[in-house]
Protein backbone atom coordinates (compact mmCIF):
# COMPACT_ATOMS: atom_id res chain seq x y z
CA UNK A 1 0.00 0.00 0.00
CA UNK A 2 2.92 2.26 0.85
CA UNK A 3 4.17 1.39 -2.40
CA UNK A 4 1.04 2.45 -4.14
CA UNK A 5 0.66 6.07 -2.40
CA UNK A 6 4.60 6.77 -2.99
CA UNK A 7 4.14 6.10 -6.69
CA UNK A 8 1.07 8.11 -6.64
CA UNK A 9 3.36 10.93 -4.97
CA UNK A 10 5.97 10.71 -7.48
CA UNK A 11 3.85 11.35 -10.30
CA UNK A 12 1.09 14.10 -8.71
CA UNK A 13 4.87 16.09 -7.30
CA UNK A 14 5.58 15.98 -10.66
CA UNK A 15 3.02 17.24 -12.02
CA UNK A 16 3.08 20.19 -9.35
CA UNK A 17 6.31 20.93 -10.24
CA UNK A 18 5.53 21.14 -13.81
CA UNK A 19 2.74 23.60 -12.68
CA UNK A 20 5.21 26.16 -10.72
CA UNK A 21 7.99 25.60 -13.60
CA UNK A 22 5.19 26.69 -16.02
CA UNK A 23 3.92 29.75 -13.56
CA UNK A 24 7.71 30.59 -13.01
CA UNK A 25 8.70 30.74 -16.66
CA UNK A 26 5.89 33.31 -17.27
CA UNK A 27 7.27 35.36 -14.37
CA UNK A 28 10.85 35.48 -15.11
CA UNK A 29 10.09 36.10 -18.38
CA UNK A 30 8.23 39.44 -16.88
CA UNK A 31 11.30 40.05 -14.65
CA UNK A 32 14.03 40.24 -17.45
CA UNK A 33 11.53 42.43 -19.08
CA UNK A 34 11.18 44.82 -16.06
CA UNK A 35 15.02 44.47 -14.87
CA UNK A 36 15.80 45.61 -18.45
CA UNK A 37 13.39 48.50 -18.53
CA UNK A 38 15.18 49.66 -15.08
CA UNK A 39 18.64 48.70 -14.79
CA UNK A 40 18.88 51.75 -12.12
CA UNK A 41 16.15 49.85 -9.82
CA UNK A 42 18.02 48.76 -6.17
CA UNK A 43 15.42 45.98 -6.08
CA UNK A 44 17.00 44.98 -9.47
CA UNK A 45 20.65 45.04 -8.50
CA UNK A 46 20.76 42.27 -5.75
CA UNK A 47 21.77 45.59 -2.49
CA UNK A 48 19.60 45.07 0.36
CA UNK A 49 20.16 46.76 4.24
CA UNK A 50 21.49 44.37 7.22
CA UNK A 51 19.93 43.75 10.02
CA UNK A 52 22.46 44.76 13.16
CA UNK A 53 23.15 41.76 15.52
CA UNK A 54 22.02 44.58 18.64
CA UNK A 55 18.92 45.44 16.61
CA UNK A 56 17.31 41.94 16.81
CA UNK A 57 18.68 41.36 20.42
CA UNK A 58 16.79 44.33 21.63
CA UNK A 59 13.34 43.10 19.64
CA UNK A 60 14.01 39.83 21.62
CA UNK A 61 14.99 40.93 24.68
CA UNK A 62 13.39 39.60 27.87
CA UNK A 63 15.07 42.86 29.86
CA UNK A 64 12.19 45.13 28.58
CA UNK A 65 9.78 42.74 28.87
CA UNK A 66 10.53 42.46 32.42
CA UNK A 67 11.25 45.89 33.24
CA UNK A 68 7.57 46.98 31.48
CA UNK A 69 5.66 43.70 34.01
CA UNK A 70 7.18 45.74 36.79
CA UNK A 71 4.97 48.74 36.09
CA UNK A 72 2.04 46.68 36.73
CA UNK A 73 0.14 48.19 33.75
CA UNK A 74 -1.87 46.03 31.90
CA UNK A 75 -2.49 48.58 28.98
CA UNK A 76 1.39 49.41 28.87
CA UNK A 77 2.14 45.52 28.60
CA UNK A 78 -0.67 45.41 26.17
CA UNK A 79 0.75 47.89 24.14
CA UNK A 80 4.56 46.98 24.66
CA UNK A 81 4.20 43.33 22.89
CA UNK A 82 1.27 45.02 20.34
CA UNK A 83 4.62 47.06 19.00
CA UNK A 84 7.32 44.61 19.86
CA UNK A 85 4.92 41.73 17.78
CA UNK A 86 5.17 44.00 14.97
CA UNK A 87 8.39 44.81 14.85
CA UNK A 88 8.99 41.43 15.37
CA UNK A 89 7.24 40.46 12.49
CA UNK A 90 9.18 43.23 9.85
CA UNK A 91 12.17 41.90 10.82
CA UNK A 92 12.01 38.56 10.12
CA UNK A 93 9.74 39.56 6.83
CA UNK A 94 12.96 41.46 6.15
CA UNK A 95 15.32 38.49 7.15
CA UNK A 96 13.50 36.41 5.08
CA UNK A 97 13.69 38.66 2.12
CA UNK A 98 17.06 39.10 2.16
CA UNK A 99 18.33 35.55 2.29
CA UNK A 100 16.07 35.03 -0.77
CA UNK A 101 18.07 37.77 -1.92
CA UNK A 102 21.24 36.09 -0.88
CA UNK A 103 19.76 32.86 -2.83
CA UNK A 104 19.18 34.43 -5.28
CA UNK A 105 22.26 36.40 -6.56
CA UNK A 106 24.14 33.20 -5.42
CA UNK A 107 22.29 30.81 -8.02
CA UNK A 108 22.58 33.67 -10.54
CA UNK A 109 26.49 33.61 -10.41
CA UNK A 110 26.72 29.82 -9.81
CA UNK A 111 24.26 28.22 -12.58
CA UNK A 112 27.15 29.93 -14.75
CA UNK A 113 30.11 29.30 -13.01
CA UNK A 114 32.59 26.48 -14.61
CA UNK A 115 34.23 25.67 -11.01
CA UNK A 116 31.26 24.73 -9.01
CA UNK A 117 31.44 22.56 -5.80
CA UNK A 118 28.59 20.26 -6.15
CA UNK A 119 28.75 19.51 -1.97
CA UNK A 120 29.06 23.17 -1.08
CA UNK A 121 25.88 23.77 -3.23
CA UNK A 122 24.08 20.84 -1.60
CA UNK A 123 24.60 22.33 1.72
CA UNK A 124 24.14 25.66 1.02
CA UNK A 125 20.97 24.70 -0.39
CA UNK A 126 19.65 23.13 2.82
CA UNK A 127 20.82 25.79 4.51
CA UNK A 128 19.17 27.94 2.69
CA UNK A 129 15.45 25.56 3.37
CA UNK A 130 16.35 25.10 6.45
CA UNK A 131 16.21 29.59 7.43
CA UNK A 132 12.84 30.03 5.08
CA UNK A 133 11.26 26.98 7.65
CA UNK A 134 12.88 28.68 10.74
CA UNK A 135 11.27 32.26 9.60
CA UNK A 136 8.22 30.57 8.82
CA UNK A 137 8.41 29.19 12.16
CA UNK A 138 9.26 32.50 13.58
CA UNK A 139 6.27 34.13 12.11
CA UNK A 140 3.87 31.74 13.52
CA UNK A 141 5.27 31.57 16.92
CA UNK A 142 5.81 35.65 16.91
CA UNK A 143 2.08 35.57 16.34
CA UNK A 144 1.18 33.20 18.68
CA UNK A 145 3.50 33.62 21.86
CA UNK A 146 5.02 37.16 20.97
CA UNK A 147 8.16 37.76 20.65
CA UNK A 148 10.16 37.83 24.79
CA UNK A 149 10.18 34.31 24.69
CA UNK A 150 11.67 33.64 21.59
CA UNK A 151 14.99 35.08 21.92
CA UNK A 152 17.44 31.99 21.54
CA UNK A 153 15.42 30.84 18.03
CA UNK A 154 15.51 34.33 16.60
CA UNK A 155 19.59 34.41 17.38
CA UNK A 156 19.81 31.31 15.89
CA UNK A 157 17.87 32.65 12.52
CA UNK A 158 20.40 35.15 12.86
CA UNK A 159 23.51 32.84 12.96
CA UNK A 160 22.29 30.85 9.99
CA UNK A 161 21.83 33.50 8.04
CA UNK A 162 25.59 34.71 8.53
CA UNK A 163 26.73 31.61 7.61
CA UNK A 164 24.85 31.19 4.40
CA UNK A 165 26.54 34.88 3.49
CA UNK A 166 30.12 33.32 4.73
CA UNK A 167 30.01 30.40 2.53
CA UNK A 168 29.04 32.53 -0.31
CA UNK A 169 31.76 34.45 -0.02
CA UNK A 170 34.60 32.27 -1.41
CA UNK A 171 32.72 31.37 -4.40
CA UNK A 172 32.12 35.34 -5.09
CA UNK A 173 35.93 35.66 -4.50
CA UNK A 174 36.82 32.77 -6.60
CA UNK A 175 34.36 34.37 -9.76
CA UNK A 176 37.19 36.04 -12.15
CA UNK A 177 34.25 38.62 -12.37
CA UNK A 178 34.47 39.38 -8.48
CA UNK A 179 38.12 39.73 -8.55
CA UNK A 180 38.12 42.45 -11.12
CA UNK A 181 35.18 44.88 -9.49
CA UNK A 182 35.01 43.86 -6.27
CA UNK A 183 36.73 47.08 -3.96
CA UNK A 184 39.51 46.50 -1.67
CA UNK A 185 38.95 46.60 2.79
CA UNK A 186 38.76 50.16 3.43
CA UNK B 1 -16.58 5.11 -31.47
CA UNK B 2 -15.18 7.07 -28.95
CA UNK B 3 -12.59 4.60 -27.84
CA UNK B 4 -10.98 3.96 -31.16
CA UNK B 5 -11.45 8.07 -31.59
CA UNK B 6 -8.90 8.71 -28.54
CA UNK B 7 -6.58 5.46 -29.04
CA UNK B 8 -6.01 6.67 -32.79
CA UNK B 9 -6.44 10.16 -33.05
CA UNK B 10 -3.52 11.11 -32.19
CA UNK B 11 -1.75 9.66 -35.71
CA UNK B 12 -2.48 12.84 -37.62
CA UNK B 13 -1.34 14.71 -34.62
CA UNK B 14 2.05 13.12 -34.83
CA UNK B 15 2.19 13.34 -38.71
CA UNK B 16 1.66 17.14 -38.08
CA UNK B 17 4.05 17.71 -35.30
CA UNK B 18 6.92 15.73 -37.66
CA UNK B 19 5.92 17.62 -40.27
CA UNK B 20 6.19 20.67 -39.01
CA UNK B 21 9.21 19.53 -37.15
CA UNK B 22 11.08 18.95 -40.31
CA UNK B 23 9.16 22.48 -42.57
CA UNK B 24 10.76 24.39 -39.04
CA UNK B 25 13.83 22.40 -39.21
CA UNK B 26 12.80 21.98 -35.55
CA UNK B 27 13.75 18.24 -35.74
CA UNK B 28 17.18 19.00 -36.43
CA UNK B 29 17.36 21.26 -32.86
CA UNK B 30 15.49 18.58 -31.13
CA UNK B 31 16.55 14.92 -32.59
CA UNK B 32 16.15 13.23 -29.87
CA UNK B 33 12.25 14.35 -29.50
CA UNK B 34 11.42 13.73 -33.19
CA UNK B 35 13.05 10.37 -32.91
CA UNK B 36 10.91 9.99 -29.90
CA UNK B 37 7.66 11.05 -31.67
CA UNK B 38 8.66 9.22 -34.85
CA UNK B 39 8.52 6.07 -33.06
CA UNK B 40 5.71 6.29 -31.30
CA UNK B 41 4.11 6.74 -34.72
CA UNK B 42 5.74 3.98 -36.46
CA UNK B 43 4.72 1.94 -32.87
CA UNK B 44 1.36 2.92 -33.45
CA UNK B 45 1.17 1.51 -36.90
CA UNK B 46 2.56 -1.50 -36.15
CA UNK B 47 0.11 -2.17 -33.45
CA UNK B 48 -2.91 -1.06 -36.10
CA UNK B 49 -1.30 -4.00 -37.78
CA UNK B 50 -0.78 -6.20 -35.82
CA UNK B 51 -3.91 -5.87 -33.60
CA UNK B 52 -6.04 -5.99 -37.34
CA UNK B 53 -4.37 -9.34 -38.56
CA UNK B 54 -2.03 -10.68 -35.70
CA UNK B 55 -4.36 -10.42 -32.92
CA UNK B 56 -2.63 -13.28 -31.08
CA UNK B 57 0.85 -11.12 -30.81
CA UNK B 58 -0.85 -8.16 -30.02
CA UNK B 59 -0.30 -7.86 -26.61
CA UNK B 60 3.34 -9.10 -26.89
CA UNK B 61 3.66 -6.33 -29.65
CA UNK B 62 2.11 -3.84 -27.53
CA UNK B 63 4.34 -4.32 -24.26
CA UNK B 64 7.80 -4.35 -25.93
CA UNK B 65 7.16 -1.22 -27.88
CA UNK B 66 6.33 0.02 -24.68
CA UNK B 67 9.36 -0.80 -23.11
CA UNK B 68 11.74 0.71 -26.44
CA UNK B 69 9.40 4.05 -26.17
CA UNK B 70 10.55 4.18 -23.04
CA UNK B 71 13.64 3.85 -23.51
CA UNK B 72 13.47 6.43 -26.39
CA UNK B 73 12.16 8.95 -24.00
CA UNK B 74 15.36 8.75 -21.86
CA UNK B 75 16.79 10.44 -24.87
CA UNK B 76 13.81 13.54 -24.53
CA UNK B 77 15.17 13.45 -20.74
CA UNK B 78 18.82 14.00 -21.80
CA UNK B 79 17.70 16.78 -24.64
CA UNK B 80 15.98 18.95 -22.13
CA UNK B 81 18.88 18.90 -19.78
CA UNK B 82 21.40 19.13 -22.63
CA UNK B 83 19.86 22.18 -24.52
CA UNK B 84 17.99 23.37 -21.34
CA UNK B 85 21.81 23.77 -19.19
CA UNK B 86 24.09 24.03 -22.47
CA UNK B 87 24.53 27.41 -21.76
CA UNK B 88 24.66 27.27 -18.02
CA UNK B 89 27.79 25.20 -17.17
CA UNK B 90 27.37 25.10 -13.16
CA UNK B 91 24.04 24.07 -12.99
CA UNK B 92 24.60 21.71 -15.86
CA UNK B 93 27.18 20.23 -13.64
CA UNK B 94 24.82 20.58 -10.59
CA UNK B 95 22.08 18.44 -12.66
CA UNK B 96 24.82 15.86 -13.79
CA UNK B 97 25.19 15.00 -9.95
CA UNK B 98 21.80 15.38 -9.47
CA UNK B 99 20.91 12.73 -11.71
CA UNK B 100 24.23 10.61 -11.37
CA UNK B 101 23.23 10.63 -7.35
CA UNK B 102 19.26 9.68 -8.21
CA UNK B 103 20.39 6.52 -10.24
CA UNK B 104 22.35 5.32 -7.72
CA UNK B 105 19.91 5.02 -5.17
CA UNK B 106 17.27 4.12 -7.19
CA UNK B 107 19.87 1.02 -8.24
CA UNK B 108 20.41 0.63 -4.58
CA UNK B 109 16.85 0.67 -3.48
CA UNK B 110 15.84 -1.71 -6.52
CA UNK B 111 19.26 -3.95 -5.23
CA UNK B 112 17.83 -4.02 -1.83
CA UNK B 113 14.24 -4.80 -2.59
CA UNK B 114 15.82 -7.84 -4.99
CA UNK B 115 17.77 -9.07 -1.75
CA UNK B 116 15.18 -8.87 -0.07
CA UNK B 117 12.54 -11.10 -2.38
CA UNK B 118 15.22 -13.19 -4.71
CA UNK B 119 11.55 -14.25 -6.53
CA UNK B 120 10.49 -10.58 -7.43
CA UNK B 121 12.13 -10.52 -11.19
CA UNK B 122 10.98 -13.42 -11.99
CA UNK B 123 7.02 -12.68 -10.60
CA UNK B 124 7.42 -9.05 -11.63
CA UNK B 125 4.56 -7.98 -13.88
CA UNK B 126 5.55 -6.28 -16.91
CA UNK B 127 3.17 -3.43 -15.79
CA UNK B 128 5.36 -3.59 -12.51
CA UNK B 129 8.46 -3.21 -14.78
CA UNK B 130 7.15 -0.91 -16.75
CA UNK B 131 5.77 1.34 -13.59
CA UNK B 132 9.47 1.06 -12.29
CA UNK B 133 10.68 2.35 -15.22
CA UNK B 134 8.68 5.57 -15.78
CA UNK B 135 8.84 6.06 -11.98
CA UNK B 136 12.75 6.93 -12.25
CA UNK B 137 12.19 8.53 -15.29
CA UNK B 138 9.81 10.55 -13.40
CA UNK B 139 12.08 10.80 -10.69
CA UNK B 140 14.70 12.26 -13.01
CA UNK B 141 12.13 14.58 -14.48
CA UNK B 142 11.08 16.00 -11.23
CA UNK B 143 14.77 16.71 -9.85
CA UNK B 144 15.60 18.37 -13.18
CA UNK B 145 12.34 20.59 -12.85
CA UNK B 146 13.46 21.51 -9.37
CA UNK B 147 17.01 22.32 -10.89
CA UNK B 148 15.60 24.45 -13.12
CA UNK B 149 13.35 26.12 -10.78
CA UNK B 150 16.32 26.86 -7.97
CA UNK B 151 18.65 28.21 -10.66
CA UNK B 152 15.72 30.23 -12.23
CA UNK B 153 16.69 28.62 -15.37
CA UNK B 154 14.56 30.41 -18.72
CA UNK B 155 13.55 27.96 -21.39
CA UNK B 156 12.43 29.28 -24.85
CA UNK B 157 8.45 28.47 -26.34
CA UNK B 158 9.94 25.09 -27.99
CA UNK B 159 11.64 23.71 -25.25
CA UNK B 160 9.37 24.82 -22.56
CA UNK B 161 6.67 22.66 -24.84
CA UNK B 162 8.93 19.38 -25.04
CA UNK B 163 9.16 19.35 -21.06
CA UNK B 164 5.92 20.50 -20.06
CA UNK B 165 3.96 17.70 -22.70
CA UNK B 166 6.60 15.29 -21.83
CA UNK B 167 6.41 15.61 -18.30
CA UNK B 168 2.79 15.56 -18.37
CA UNK B 169 2.35 12.41 -20.21
CA UNK B 170 5.30 10.62 -17.98
CA UNK B 171 3.31 11.65 -14.40
CA UNK B 172 0.29 10.49 -15.87
CA UNK B 173 1.72 7.29 -16.41
CA UNK B 174 2.98 6.53 -13.40
CA UNK B 175 -0.38 7.43 -11.74
CA UNK B 176 -1.81 4.89 -14.51
CA UNK B 177 0.59 2.35 -14.24
CA UNK B 178 -0.55 2.33 -10.42
CA UNK B 179 -3.68 1.44 -10.96
CA UNK B 180 -3.18 -0.67 -13.38
CA UNK B 181 -0.56 -2.62 -11.02
CA UNK B 182 -3.06 -1.80 -8.35
CA UNK B 183 -6.16 -3.88 -10.11
CA UNK B 184 -8.65 -1.57 -8.72
CA UNK B 185 -11.47 -2.48 -11.40
CA UNK B 186 -13.29 1.07 -11.22
CA UNK B 187 -10.17 3.45 -11.68
CA UNK B 188 -8.67 0.93 -14.18
CA UNK B 189 -11.69 1.57 -16.40
CA UNK B 190 -11.27 5.27 -16.16
CA UNK B 191 -7.77 5.50 -16.83
CA UNK B 192 -7.91 3.07 -19.89
CA UNK B 193 -10.18 6.15 -21.36
CA UNK B 194 -8.02 8.94 -19.45
CA UNK B 195 -4.22 7.50 -20.11
CA UNK B 196 -4.51 7.73 -24.44
CA UNK B 197 -6.15 10.79 -23.32
CA UNK B 198 -2.96 12.06 -21.52
CA UNK B 199 -0.97 11.74 -24.51
CA UNK B 200 -3.23 13.46 -27.01
CA UNK B 201 -3.01 16.15 -24.17
CA UNK B 202 0.86 16.39 -24.54
CA UNK B 203 0.26 16.11 -28.29
CA UNK B 204 -1.52 19.18 -28.36
CA UNK B 205 0.67 20.92 -26.01
CA UNK B 206 3.71 20.02 -28.72
CA UNK B 207 1.72 21.16 -31.48
CA UNK B 208 1.21 24.38 -30.12
CA UNK B 209 4.45 25.30 -28.70
CA UNK B 210 6.27 23.46 -31.26
CA UNK B 211 4.52 24.87 -34.25
CA UNK B 212 7.21 27.36 -35.31
CA UNK B 213 11.23 27.93 -33.67
CA UNK B 214 11.23 30.28 -31.22
CA UNK B 215 15.03 30.59 -29.49
CA UNK B 216 15.74 30.03 -26.57
CA UNK B 217 16.58 33.46 -24.34
CA UNK B 218 20.01 32.24 -23.38
CA UNK B 219 22.24 34.23 -25.30
CA UNK B 220 20.46 37.33 -24.69
CA UNK B 221 20.60 36.49 -20.70
CA UNK B 222 23.91 35.61 -20.68
CA UNK B 223 25.08 38.72 -21.79
CA UNK B 224 23.19 40.47 -19.47
CA UNK B 225 24.17 38.25 -16.51
CA UNK B 226 27.83 40.47 -17.52
CA UNK B 227 26.57 43.10 -16.34
CA UNK B 228 24.19 41.97 -13.91
CA UNK B 229 27.18 39.74 -12.28
CA UNK B 230 29.91 42.29 -11.60
CA UNK B 231 27.25 43.90 -9.45
CA UNK B 232 26.21 41.31 -7.95
CA UNK B 233 29.49 40.25 -6.99
CA UNK B 234 30.43 43.49 -5.31
CA UNK B 235 27.22 44.04 -3.52
CA UNK B 236 27.47 40.73 -2.00
CA UNK B 237 30.80 41.62 -1.38
CA UNK B 238 29.49 44.72 0.68
CA UNK B 239 27.12 42.92 2.48
CA UNK B 240 29.60 40.05 3.65
CA UNK B 241 32.05 43.24 4.83
CA UNK B 242 29.03 44.87 6.69
CA UNK B 243 27.75 41.81 8.43
CA UNK B 244 31.49 41.65 9.38
CA UNK B 245 31.40 44.93 10.95
CA UNK B 246 28.35 43.86 12.98
CA UNK B 247 29.76 40.76 13.83
CA UNK B 248 33.19 42.38 15.09
CA UNK B 249 30.55 45.19 17.06
CA UNK B 250 28.99 42.54 19.05
CA UNK B 251 31.99 40.52 19.86
CA UNK B 252 33.79 43.50 21.11
CA UNK B 253 30.12 44.04 23.30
Amino acid sequence: MIELISALMVGLLLLVVLVVFALRQGSTARDIHASSEFPGDPRHSGEFEVCPPELVARIFSREDWALILQTHSPSLERLFLQERKRIALLWVRQTSSDIRQVMQNHTEAAKQAADIHFRTELSLFLMYIELLLMCGTLLLLITAVGPPRLQRIASYVQELSRQISYAHEPFARSSPGAATEIPTSP
Amino acid sequence: MLDEFIRWGGLPTEILLLVRGLQTKLASRYPAFYLYIFFVLSQSFLRLYVYQWKPSFYRYTYWSTEFVSILVGCGVVFEIFRVGLRAYPGASHMARNSLLLLFLLALVVALANAANDPRWWAEASVTEIQRTMRIVQALSLFALVLLFLHYSITFGRNLRGILFGYGLFVASSVIWLTFAYSGSGRFRNYWFYLYPMSYDISLLVWIVHLWGYRPNPQTKESAQFERQYERTAAATKRRLQEARSYLDKAIER
